[in-house]
């Protein structure tokens, strides 16, 4: 690899005036949500989002639309953190801040597509691990969510280069991550495990955003980063990846995810996955309008 | 194209089957591996009921032993003549076809470019009326450039006498026809007083023949056999049929080849010997191979 290119890259990344600053709410909301369920207090929350005017009306929608099965309209913010309940806002506030970081059409990436693919990440990653009852279920949605932290990483420090990978990935009809080791001689994966160091991300988002490419190297949380690397794959070939078709023929039984999801998780042997992908088509309507639906609000 | 007796009939709902109405759904069974469920046995006795006119039959006891006599074979024939449904239409699901053109072609000219004969079959199998074959040769008139040296050839079979032989004149309406794009209907079909007559230059590709599906012994007699489709075919078995046939259509596949079903039909449960892969948009089955059906069994 050209390894000038490479360090330019590198020293971009790590300069951290290039990088994305972590959102002012963000940082006491989610201090204070990692605190034991049972110790928060509804109205503290409230109190902290409704300083945020376009996460107090994302969390509105969040709550009433049918991914979270809400049967009854939701109208306040305190409903609406209710009706998510408190374990999830910190699902959602992240969910909520990552929305609003990617700068539009920067770098040829349309940031409606680019959330389309991580919402549906989340989705189908969680879907999965419950079905298969995989013991990480719980955290494969912010997982699958965040899983290309990078992207926004690499759009924000070198979004020349982004752009050019990008292209080169729709021209050649190749994965992103290869054309990102092409142009710039760095990926996603390893610019998102800086980015995510920066923002002191929980250990095993930092793994999934790192090794989701090379699951077979993680260090730790390998079955999350295994399913989270398979269903990134999947998502790619079912039209819900970053906006073309990559020309290649894949069998997910002879993938290093699945080899590593495998040795991680016995039980996913024998798993349908002619109907897990039909399952995922199923999403593709949902994730639409959902993703759509947010972006209005902004 | 057959329309069957017909879901405009409605369902009587006091509709109590005749004894050997149902003896006659067990001829069809036997034969076509076509299990006719309880709601749809009225029609079945509307189809029984025209042919019995036909012939001047007026009990169903009498059509019954008329149709498992040892000349009744021929009957049967008749009978499930009205019996399979064959919708179809050329470029039925565009993903699958791109597939085959953009990533399978390649892929088996590659892996056969060694061998002595460059030969390529394709196989329409359940090709109703013929348009699935018929597209599938303009695929290949199209992909001459990869093609050049190559001798291409489609089979095409149903069931269905009636279908075959209006696959044979080759001559279609408007509605089967709404999805080829302008140049290729251009090129490829001439308008006459009687519809689209497909174009002598395809015609030459295709060769038609009635089979039976379940007809283990002729079955046997279409070896090596590159891509196979049978799209729409599987739905209308039993888990005991649609094992056989896909043990079948394996056997009948070069080691290299690709099966393609319909775009939602799954071979999950029904074959161990086919694995799952993911094309853009698209999934088909290929020969499982050893290496991993041991790892399988592990
Ligand atoms: C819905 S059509 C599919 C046509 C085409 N493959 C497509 O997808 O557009 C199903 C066809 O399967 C045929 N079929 C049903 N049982 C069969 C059997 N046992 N052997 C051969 N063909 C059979 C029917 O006659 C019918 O024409
Ligand atoms: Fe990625
Ligand atoms: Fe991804």
């Amino acid at each position: 690899m050209n390894g000038t290119v490479r360090e330019q890259a590198l020293r971009k990344l790590e300069s951290i005036e290039n990088m994305p600053s972590i959102p002012a709410i963000l940082e006491p909301l989610l201090r204070y949500l990692s605190l034991p369920v049972d110790e928060l207090q509804v109205q503290k929350v409230v109190d902290m989002i409704s300083n945020d005017e376009s996460l107090t009306v994302q969390c509105l929608h969040l709550a009433n639309s049918p991914l979270y099965c809400r049967w009854q309209a939701v109208d306040s913010l305190r409903g609406a953190i209710m009706a998510l309940g408190l374990g999830k806002m910190k699902e959602v506030a992240l969910a909520c801040s990552f929305m609003k970081m990617l700068p539009k059409q920067v770098g040829g990436i349309d940031p409606v597509i680019f959330w389309e693919h991580s919402l549906a990440c989340a989705m189908v990653s969680r879907h999965l691990a419950r079905k298969l009852s995989l013991p990480f279920a719980e955290k494969a949605y912010l997982a699958g969510l965040l899983h290309d932290f990078g992207v926004i990483a690499n759009v924000t420090a070198l979004p020349h280069e982004f752009a050019a990978a990008l292209a080169l990935a729709r021209a050649k009809e190749i994965p992103l991550h290869e054309a990102e080791t092409e142009v710039m001689g760095i990926n996603h994966a390893e610019s998102g495990r800086i980015l995510a160091e920066l923002w002191r991300l929980a250990p095993e988002l930092i793994a999934v955003i790192g090794d989701h490419h090379s699951p077979a190297q993680a260090k730790t949380n390998r079955g999350l980063v295994a399913l989270v690397g398979l269903v990134d794959l999947l998502c790619r070939m079912r039209g819900l990846g970053y906006g073309y078709a990559e020309n290649r023929i894949v069998n997910l039984l002879e993938e290093e995810a699945y080899a590593t999801l495998l040795e991680e998780c016995p039980l996913v042997r024998g798993a349908d996955w002619t109907r897990i992908t039909f399952e995922l088509d199923n999403y593709m309507y949902e994730v639409h309008n959902l993703v759509a639906a947010l972006y209005r609000m902004q | 194209m057959s329309t069957s007796a017909s879901a405009r009939e409605p369902n009587p709902k006091n509709f109590v089957p005749d004894l050997h109405l149902l003896g006659i759904r067990d001829v069809i069974y036997k034969t076509a591996g076509i299990f006719q469920r309880d709601h749809k046995l009225h029609l079945l006795k509307v189809r029984c009921t025209l042919r019995m006119k036909e012939l001047g039959i007026g009990l169903l006891r009498d059509y019954f032993q008329y149709l498992t006599k040892p000349s009744g074979q021929v009957e049967t024939t008749i009978l499930l003549n009205g019996i399979l449904v064959g919708e179809t239409r050329f470029f039925r699901s565009m993903p699958q076809l791109d597939a085959l053109r953009k990533i399978v072609l390649p892929k088996l000219v590659a892996a056969k470019s060694t061998a002595a004969a460059r030969t390529l079959k394709i196989w329409s199998a359940g090709c109703s009326t013929g348009e699935e074959a018929y597209t599938l040769a303009i695929i290949l008139l199209e992909a001459s450039s990869l093609l050049d040296d190559w001798t291409c050839s489609v089979l095409a079979t149903d069931l269905n006498q009636n279908s075959v032989e209006h696959a044979k004149r080759g001559i279609y309406g408007e509605s089967s026809t709404r999805n080829v794009p302008p140049p290729l209907r251009q090129k490829y079909f001439v308008k006459d007083a009687t519809g689209l007559s497909v174009s002598p230059e395809i015609r030459a590709l295709v060769s038609f023949q009635r089979l039976n599906l379940l007809d283990g012994r002729h079955l046997s007699m279409i070896a090596k056999t590159d891509v196979i489709f049978c799209r729409n075919v599987l739905i209308h078995f039993d888990m005991a049929s649609k094992t056989r046939v896909i043990e079948h259509l394996h056997n009948s596949l070069s080691p290299a080849g690709v099966l393609f079903v319909g775009h939602a039909e799954s071979l999950f449960g029904v074959s161990n010997n086919f694995s799952l892969l993911h094309m853009p948009a698209a999934i088909a089955y290929e020969k499982t191979k050893t290496s991993l059906a041991k790892r399988r069994l592990l």
